[in-house]
């Protein structure tokens, strides 16, 4: 879409963009900042934008070990917990959801659709409501407060949708090249490990870090489930902390950004491919 | 030993013994793996429950204590997951409002049968007021370590000279005046938290309470959210509204507790409506001087029970599960609870800013420097007087609710307080036949 | 170029995913189903068969409230959502350095934690120290702050703001792949054919991005559906049960009231209502996203 250079229309379009940047970044920002301040300014009146006296105060606080509740709340403990679970549900969700993807894109069997469509719907089967029989069914299991068990749990919430994306980017991938292997006496699963996939990356890599960041976020499930300190995830030291300290903003910014940055990263890293996964085809016809 | 006490015989008895200071050796050691439960708290009882808990480990060497901490928002379904999966903790940190609940479940046991002569030194050490609020139907289900009363005021003394008082109002007709005397331009005279937060049900509740009105009738299974004394209480919080004294109501109702303390720390509301810790967990401007006050009485209390001076609660009340395999494990965690050293931490930190259940925390110069008022009134032995537990029976959550929802239409001006009310005690009621069958 | 082994291979793959969804999801909700069908009394399960928790829910006066609210953050949050997710797609699909700064940086919202994203709203949104009424005031454009969020007429569309704030960046990228890979010839041609910015959008774009407008809006209301977090934190469903939505209200009566019965029997019916919509939407879209891999 190449516009014609009108200055109106530019003008007009900045505008737009100006606002759509305000709206989404200023609250994240405003946050940011916060973890910068004092208790005082945030406290004082009138509203301070740029932190009058800038401070790392609240980030070496969250660090403090000498403090009990630093052991309860122990930073580097709760981001492993969550890497490993969000990381190995992340390898599960690829691993199988390729296989279904390429089933579901590849060959046509009874109640295809049907079967993609039901998986794609359990989705919605997530509220509020659920905690206390998935609780149950964890204990069944001996699974609850493990991090073994969180993990098959997210696995299991990610992969419906995994398999869609995987299988509607396989849809895109030219039949042909595998029909030709498979003349040449080529396997289903050599076909597509050795043809289709490395084709898929992209979508494959959208795949995970959607994946990655549902899981790394969740806080429901992992809140019920987990019970020792030592197997906690991020979202549930940071919603203790925030219920701890609600009014001193810098802390929970402090903590806030400790939380997010993990997962900027991995997005500022992967962004090219995700848009790569997403413009090649993935959520395309 | 087998200690059938009703409550008043309890009180009778606990009183009449003297305060002794003891150490406890235990008689036998208590051996083998004790899981608790801690839910939420403030950060200074964040910090000082896990090094207390370390003591107790020198202390038992022999018992595998396992700590869980969580945050206090997921208490009830914690809980209730535990209990419907038989997994609950041997001992459970929670609230003294979940009692009877909690107890009518089956998820927790009295605690007479199992404590033994513990019982004893626990009724030494503790305030037998406070004691008793661990109480239900008789018996012992909950060991307090503090409790949190119901309702106070806290007051910017400069504000309330400027304006001529010089001490904090006493009746309802004077809280009016007061509010409209020392409401400026750009600060309301007072504010009060009505977000469906808990605590600022209770801080409610302790108005309506201290008006003789009351939620709920036990031996009736009614609602009485109808009441005249709650009516009369929320006809209160709109006339503060109408006087135009307090920020908007559409304000109030998205400002809890918290935020309401933080308001006033900022001298942006003359006074504040809230429960016994007021603004010491958070603290106020440098340079502002401010005093907490018991809440103005009725000038003629309108409801139908007795009026009470107050309303308390303990939210860190240990309590036994019912499937415990290691009774004598969590006793032993309970009666390393109930000695003056731990008791002492809600003495002499004010930042903790509870209501010492330890009877020589009372005796601790923290709490002296930070509360006088109460020291003197627990030495003159009134602090107690006519005080009684924060609304609690089987269905208390419900109620509550549909207490707050009467309480932010009236503060919102959609309903006048007898609708609302009476609207609410059927909401109420209807759930409550429900839970109770 | 079906075999009947190929048919075989089919299920045997599908069979981990079909296995953990049967497992840890529909067997959770199999137990929901079942308890709402149960009277639950003092905290036991007291007899199977029994309507007695529907009943109770629809004589429950707050119900109706729910309902509309629900229908508000479901349908008014994913119609918006798509609306500005399109807008903004279409905006980052055009080439600017400023487009390419946005796209680098707009899924920020997306990936902070829920309880993250309901405080900070909550506290940028409150009357008295929020900054969002003091910019506002301070332009003049009010008399005095507003409490979004304490305004029972307003709460509802603030909490669908901020939903809108969380979910819009990742559609937007979507929309914004798709428009970005419609053939530019097209395009081209209807310019040719004299076809004003608004025909090319509405015969030329829209027909291309069909497939992934239904994606989006499939995916969006799952989301929206599932979101509990930031109502709650937000505004625990006031003033006056004003913001008061399905999975508020479930939450509320299953773990404050301990009544799961009624929690339970509020989950199917929320379900049901869904799968409807959900159901009939993925039917009348069906080519789009059934995989037709060898058509």
């Amino acid at each position: 879409m190449n516009p014609q250079p009108r200055p109106l229309y530019w003008i007009g379009l900045s505008i737009f963009g100006l606002v759509i940047a305000t709206y989404v970044l200023f609250p994240i920002f405003w946050l940011f900042l916060a973890s910068f301040k004092t208790t005082g300014e945030l406290a004082s009146l009138p509203l301070t934008f740029w932190p009058v006296a800038p401070t790392i105060e609240a980030y070496t606080a969250l660090f403090d070990t000498t403090s009990q509740s630093s052991q309860i709340l122990n930073w580097p403990r709760l981001i492993s917990n969550s890497f490993l679970v969000s990381v190995s549900s992340t390898l599960i969700v690829l691993v199988f959801g390729t296989l279904a993807g390429y089933a579901f894109s590849r060959i046509q069997f009874p109640g295809r659709d049907l079967i993609l469509g039901g998986l794609l719907i359990s989705r919605m089967f997530q509220g509020a409501a659920l905690l206390l029989p998935t609780y149950r069914l964890m204990n069944n299991l001996g699974l609850q407060d493990s991090l073994l068990g969180l993990t098959l749990l997210y696995s299991a919430f990610g992969l419906p949708f995994a398999t869609w994306i995987i299988a509607s980017s396989l849809r895109e991938i030219p039949f042909e090249l595998e029909e030709s292997a498979m003349m040449d006496g080529a396997s289903r699963l050599q076909c597509m490990v050795k043809i289709v996939l490395p084709l898929a990356t992209p979508a494959l890599i959208t795949a995970a870090m959607w994946h990655f960041v549902g899981a790394w976020s969740e806080f429901a499930f992992a809140s019920i489930l987990m019970e020792s300190s030592d197997s906690k995830t991020v979202t549930i030291g940071l919603a203790s902390f925030v219920e701890l300290f609600t009014i001193e903003f810098n802390r929970v910014g402090a903590a806030a950004s400790l939380v997010a940055m993990p997962i900027m990263l991995v997005f500022f890293f992967g962004q090219r491919y995700f848009t790569r996964g997403l413009l090649a085809g993935a959520v395309k016809g | 030993m087998k200690t059938d006490i009703g409550r008043r015989g309890f009180l009778a008895g606990t009183t009449a013994l003297l305060a002794l200071a003891t150490t406890s050796i235990p008689a036998r050691a208590a051996s083998g793996a004790l899981s608790v439960w801690k839910f939420g708290g403030t950060p200074a009882e964040v910090e000082a429950w896990p090094a207390a808990n370390d003591k107790f480990l020198a202390a038992n060497p022999d018992i595998d204590l396992n700590y869980s901490f969580f945050n206090g928002q997921i208490r009830r379904q914690k809980i209730l997951a535990g209990f419907q999966t038989r997994k609950l903790a041997d001992v459970i940190i929670a609230f003294g409002q979940d009692i009877p609940e909690f107890a009518g479940f089956g998820m927790i046991q009295p605690l007479e049968e199992i404590a033994g002569d513990k019982l004893e030194g626990w009724k030494d050490r503790i305030v037998p007021e406070i004691l008793s609020s661990g109480m239900h139907e008789g018996k012992l289900y909950g060991l307090p370590t503090y409790v949190d009363m119901a309702t106070f005021i806290a007051i910017d003394t400069d504000a309330m000279k400027e304006a001529g008082y010089d001490r904090p109002p006493e009746t309802w007709s004077e809280l009016r005046e007061y509010a409209k005397k020392l409401t400026t331009a750009d600060r309301p005279g007072i504010a009060f938290p009505a977000t469906t937060a808990p605590v600022d049900i209770n801080i409610f509740e302790g108005i309506a309470y201290a008006n003789g009105g009351r939620i709920f009738d036990e031996e009736t299974g009614k609602v009485t959210l109808n009441d005249a004394g709650v009516v009369g209480a929320l006809q209160l919080y709109a006339d503060l509204i109408a006087d135009g004294s307090t920020p908007s109501g559409n304000s109030m109702t998205e400002t809890n507790f918290r935020d309401t303390a933080q308001l006033f720390g900022q001298k942006r509301a003359a006074m504040w409506i809230g429960l016994s810790w007021l603004n010491t967990p958070w603290g106020v401007m440098e340079g502002m001087n401010w005093a907490g006050a018991p809440f103005p009485k009725p000038d003629a209390p309108s409801g139908a029970f007795p009026p009470v001076a107050a309303i308390m609660d303990g939210t860190a009340v240990l309590m036994v599960s019912s499937s415990t395999k290691n009774p004598e494990a969590a006793i032993e965690y309970l009666d390393f609870w109930s000695q003056n050293e731990q008791l002492n931490t809600w003495g002499g930190n004010p930042e903790i800013a509870r209501v010492p259940a330890g009877k020589s925390a009372w005796s601790e110069q923290g709490l002296a420097d930070a509360w006088p008022a109460w020291v003197e009134s627990y030495n003159a032995g009134t602090l107690f007087d006519g005080a009684e537990p924060m609304p609690r029976f089987i269905g208390v959550s419900a109620v509550e609710s549909a207490l707050a929802t009467a309480i932010q239409q009236v503060v919102l001006g959609q309903k006048t307080p007898q609708e609302a009310a009476d609207e609410a005690t059927e909401a109420a009621q209807a759930q409550i036949d429900l839970l109770r069958g | 170029m079906n075999r009947r082994s190929d048919t075989w291979l089919a299920y045997f793959m599908i069979l981990p995913v079909v296995a953990a969804v049967l497992a840890f999801v529909i067997g959770p909700t199999w137990d929901v189903g079942t308890l709402s069908l149960t009277s639950v009394v003092m905290g036991q399960e007291r007899g199977f068969g029994t309507l007695s928790n529907f009943r109770a829910l629809f004589a429950d006066p707050v119900f109706p409230t729910v309902v509309k609210n629900t229908a508000i953050w479901i349908l008014g949050g994913t119609i918006l959502c798509v609306m500005t997710g399109l807008a903004v797609g279409m905006f980052l699909a055009i080439d600017s350095k400023m487009t390419m700064g946005l796209r680098a940086i707009i899924l920020l919202p997306w990936v902070l934690p829920d309880v993250v994203t309901a405080m900070a709203w909550k506290w940028m949104l409150h009357g008295q120290v929020g900054v969002i009424g003091d910019y506002i005031s301070r332009m003049g454009l009010t008399d005095g702050a507003i409490s979004f969020l304490g305004n029972p007429d307003l709460v509802m569309w603030m909490l669908v703001i901020v939903l809108i704030w969380r979910k819009m960046p990742l559609v937007a990228l979507i929309l914004c792949a798709a428009i970005r890979s419609v053939p530019s010839e097209q395009l081209e041609a209807a310019r040719m054919d004299g076809a004003n910015g608004w025909h090319r959008f509405r015969f030329v774009v829209v027909p291309n991005i069909a497939f992934s407008l239904t994606a989006v809006t499939v995916i969006s209301m799952i989301w929206i559906t599932a979101e509990f977090t930031l109502p709650w934190v937000m505004t625990g469903g006031g003033p006056a049960n004003s913001s008061q939505i399905m999975s508020t209200y479930i939450y509320q009566q299953s773990f404050q009231f301990f009544n799961w019965g009624v929690g339970s029997a509020m989950s199917v019916v929320n379900l049901v209502f869904l799968m409807t919509v959900v159901g009939l939407y993925l039917y009348i879209n069906r080519r789009s996203w059934a995989a037709g891999g060898n058509s």
